[in-house]
């Protein structure tokens, strides 16, 4: 009983831990959506929007939004911000603008010295945000203000960390029965996908799209998720952008550095499976291996042996692998062939062809042994002996079906 | 039979693509309200030296020159009939040849043709989207399959259904049939065909039928679940005759001219837990034709914003090939792979990253796996099956800079090296962009150091000596109008396999 209880206090903090973690983490929007700012004034949303009471002492006015952003509720882009100038702010302050000495500016422009004569302050810098976005649909549709800018009221300067993050728009478009497309509110090219590049930044999935985040070894490894989802993909990208990899020509440094023509070996010992999404083993492997003079093809008897890649302690060039004289070709030695062919059969098909291997397992040589691994009696009657024969006939004789 | 090596690269041109042209012209929508035609053509010059014979007392060095350009054309029109896009992607890729051929004798000057001189028709195909409005999707052509299974290439049709949608939930499916492309024939890619069979697989133009299709279900906002089924049926024109010289030559030449080289089904699942950005994933395939599982993995991730990744993955995987190689028979144990990587940005611009990597090789444990084989008795697997590394990068990134390292490593335990070797690398980057982010240059080093023993101590006197090697690398890129990129790329190599060799990378990219 006590276990259970540990068992489900440990699950709490760790639910817990995670969510506050989650919180702790959230960085604010995507500056390639809302590209960073500049606001050097001072101002206080708080004080503005905050009701008074005289009964509690509480100051302020208790402005409803529009009374600054009296514009807001007709924006059709998101290029029209309805930032209050001067002219808005005149209604209430006017005695700190019109013909106002230095000192009145400093109330709001931070960058304006009170004690000095300059009265040119810095502009306020806030680009348009990068997505189609209409204040007048939203505020037609009922949308409160501080549903998406949820935090301001409680703020002095508002800044791009109040505008809403895409799981706060997507629940309130599932919630209104909207479409939650990326086009819906993401900018899109002729051809329909979305645009990635800003000058702000790249747009990539974000949290809320955590299965096809970009980042970590998401390069290497995005199998996955594109094969799970591969709507979501074709959202930003093109079966040309595949190809640009994947067609096993170019030569990105990101997965093949400088060297990598003397050390790709080491991933292909480890059989590593991402070969295989760019490079065919017995097309590309195996033609270069032997252009270069490392592999040699054909059957086992005609074809001369290489020593080279390798060298021993004197300076001799040696196989690429021990050679029969090592135990390669000897079941009871531990350099046994088979052993490696058993665990790796890729390395092995970089470099040699079918052949090779038929020459001493063909079934009326006699001298290749079973290769078939224990119990080769398991093998009799399967699928493939039945309906794909052909890979078994390559060493079995056809006029003999005792095999299948 | 053309085999690797022997000249077989020869300009590849058959008529089945023009077939596809013509559908540019059928299917394009009468009274289209909206077109526009894309053109993108990359052209990349790669000249590198490889030392052939290397370590040996007659190494050589060639020069490598090789040529590639692709050109892809993308063509859409909306109109009352459904939204049309005709794509194609050409692509031509030559080399000159190393002027060394297989059947060279070791240390003879050369050359038979042995450069590729290829014309790959990569894709062809027109999309006609919304056949029936929001429901029928059609695409035909040379297309690429991408599912639960592997790539795959096709000259057929593919109907794709939206069968349901809401918000972010659906329900859709996708049938295909054609042909399935093959080497043999022209305008074929190789990174898009099954491995394990000879170069030239005889099958002929239509030497295949292919079907298939994918069902993929997302609900609850973050369940997501689908399954993929494909089979390729073959029929071949060559015999066996040439493959088994002992047996029974009358009855291999009518033997497995025809078969199955592809059954295979395949799923996916996964769940995001979108309140604490959490998403769990398995994936796996399964050969129906072998009765193997060849790979299975499962996973989570966990972003919770922009400055933490984390993610944890298993995977089982063995190779797959196509049902009528008899690489399929040897290979017998798959291997497991366990990683877990953790990128974190510390402040706005310092991002660091570390993962740790293992791999086990099964079978090791089990002894003389062929035992039941008349003089096998006794084998048993000597060799580590283990091997485990850990990486790690740091990067500071500033809008027109930035600078950094990585470092791998990988060992094998018991002091063998038998799978993955021995081996750290070492990189060190920096780079720079001026002009708006126009232009820009950078550079790298690599130290990479590496041992490819065996068994260390089983082979005495053939113990691969570590070696280790220096790469140096420079490069720029520029944006020099909206329509005209380039990048140029040299590196040198002070290694003891390619002894100083050079690289010349260059890239130009033309886009209208």
């Amino acid at each position: 009983m006590r276990a259970k209880h540990t068992l489900w206090m440990g699950a709490v903090v760790l639910v817990s831990t995670t969510a506050t973690a989650a919180v702790f983490f959230e960085a604010g929007p995507d500056p390639a959506i809302f590209p960073p700012q500049q606001i050097p004034i001072y101002f206080n949303h708080d004080y503005h929007v905050r009701k008074p009471d005289e009964a509690t002492g509480v100051q302020g006015e208790g402005l409803r939004c529009t009374f600054c952003h009296e514009k807001a509720g007709d924006e059709l882009t998101a290029a029209e911000t309805d930032i209050p100038g001067h002219s808005s702010c005149d209604s209430c302050h006017g005695e700190w603008i019109d013909d106002a000495p230095i000192k009145e500016c400093a109330r709001c422009h931070k960058d304006l010295d009170p004690t000095g004569t300059s009265s040119k302050a810095a502009g306020l810098t806030i680009p348009p945000a990068n997505i189609k976005f209409a204040h007048a649909s939203h505020v037609k549709a009922g949308v409160e203000c501080t549903s998406c800018h949820n935090n301001v009221p409680n703020k002095t300067v508002a800044t791009r960390d109040d505008y809403p993050t895409m799981d706060r728009c997507i629940a309130c478009h599932l919630e209104k029965q909207v479409s939650v497309e990326c086009q819906t509110c993401h900018l899109t090219q002729p051809s329909g996908r979305l645009v990635t590049q800003f000058a702000s930044g790249v747009l990539q999935p974000n949290r809320y799209h955590v299965a096809a985040v970009h980042q970590g070894n998401f390069l290497k490894d995005h199998a996955v998720p594109a094969q799970r989802d591969k709507a979501y993909c074709q959202k930003c990208h093109s079966e040309s952008d595949c190809l640009q990899c994947h067609d096993g020509v170019g030569r990105d440094a990101r997965f093949h550095p400088g060297d990598f023509i003397s050390t790709h070996f080491m991933q292909g010992k480890k059989d590593d499976s991402r070969c295989e999404s760019c490079h065919n083993f017995q097309q590309f492997c195996l033609n270069c291996h032997v252009r270069s003079g490392v592999a040699t093809v054909g059957d086992a008897l005609n074809v001369p042996t290489r020593k080279t890649i390798r060298v021993d302690g004197t300076g001799t060039a040696i196989g690429p692998h021990p050679m029969s004289a090592d135990g390669w070709l000897t079941p009871q030695s531990r350099n046994f062939h088979g052993f490696f062919a058993q665990r790796n059969i890729r390395s092995c098909a970089s470099c040699h062809q079918e052949q090779y291997c038929i020459t001493c397992h063909g079934s009326g040589t006699g001298s290749g042994g079973n290769p078939h691994g224990p119990n080769p009696q398991r093998l009799k009657g399967n699928t493939a002996s039945q309906r794909a024969a052909r890979a078994c006939l390559k060493c079995h004789d056809p006029a003999d079906s005792s095999w299948r | 039979m053309p085999t690797a090596g022997s000249g077989c690269y020869g300009a590849r041109v058959r008529a089945r693509p023009l077939v596809w042209l013509s559908l540019f012209g059928l299917l394009s929508p009468r009274g289209a309200e909206a077109a526009e035609l894309t053109l993108t053509s990359k052209s990349v010059y790669h000249a590198y030296q490889l030392r052939l014979n290397p370590l040996t007392d007659n190494p050589a060095q060639r020069n490598l020159n090789r040529i590639y350009t692709t050109l892809d054309v993308g063509g859409w029109a909306i109109g009352d009939g459904g939204d049309v896009d005709a794509v194609l992607s050409l692509r031509y890729d030559t080399d000159f040849g190393t002027g060394f051929h297989r059947d060279t004798p070791l240390g003879a000057g050369i050359p038979a043709v042995d450069g590729r001189d290829d014309l790959d028709l990569m894709y062809l195909y027109v999309d006609w989207r919304n056949v029936v409005r929001g429901t029928l999707d059609l695409r035909a052509g040379r297309q690429l399959i991408l599912d639960d299974l592997t790539w795959y290439s096709l000259d057929g049709v593919k109907l794709s259904g939206h069968l349901w949608r809401s918000g972010e939930d659906g329900l859709e499916v996708e049938i295909y049939a054609g042909l399935p492309v093959r080497i043999d024939l022209l305008f074929s890619s190789d990174p898009f065909l099954l491995d394990g069979t000879e170069l030239d697989d005889g099958s002929g133009v239509f030497g295949g039928v292919a079907f298939g299709g994918n069902v993929a279900l997302s609900v609850l906002s973050g369940l997501s679940a689908s399954l993929a089924y494909r089979q390729e049926l073959e029929f071949r024109q060559d015999t066996l005759v040439n493959l088994n010289r002992n047996v029974d030559s009358a009855a291999s030449a009518s033997a497995g001219l025809t078969g199955l080289v592809e059954s295979r089904i395949g799923g996916s699942l996964g769940y995001t837990i979108r309140p604490v950005a959490v998403d769990l994933y398995a994936h796996g395939t399964y050969d129906l034709l072998l009765e193997n599982l060849e790979q299975a993995r499962a996973g989570a991730t966990w972003h919770p914003s922009r400055d933490l990744h984390v993610q944890g993955e298993y995977l089982r995987s063995r190779p797959r090939f196509a049902g009528d190689s008899i690489f399929n028979w040897f290979n017998i144990f798959p291997y497991d792979r366990g990683r877990v990587e953790v990128s974190l940005q510390i402040f706005e611009d310092l991002t660091i990253d570390a993962g740790y990597l293992a791999q086990y090789f099964g079978g090791g444990e089990k002894g003389p796996l062929n035992s039941t084989t008349a003089g096998n008795q006794g084998a048993v697997f000597d060799g580590s099956s283990w091997s485990h590394g850990p990486s790690a990068g740091v990067v500071y990134r500033r809008p027109n800079f930035g600078f950094g390292g990585n470092f791998e490593a990988a060992t094998n335990t018991s002091g063998s090296y038998a799978f993955g070797g021995n081996y750290r690398v070492f990189s060190l980057f920096g780079d720079l962009s001026f002009m708006e982010g126009r232009f820009g240059a950078d550079g790298r080093l690599f130290v990479t150091t590496t041992q490819n023993d065996w068994f260390e101590g089983a082979d005495d006197g053939q113990v691969d000596q570590p070696r280790t090697s220096f790469i140096a690398q420079l490069g720029g890129r520029g944006q020099f109008t909206d329509f005209l990129s380039g990048r140029l790329l040299f590196a040198k190599n002070f290694d003891s396999v390619l002894e100083g060799s050079y690289r010349i990378y260059s890239e130009l990219t033309v886009r209208y």
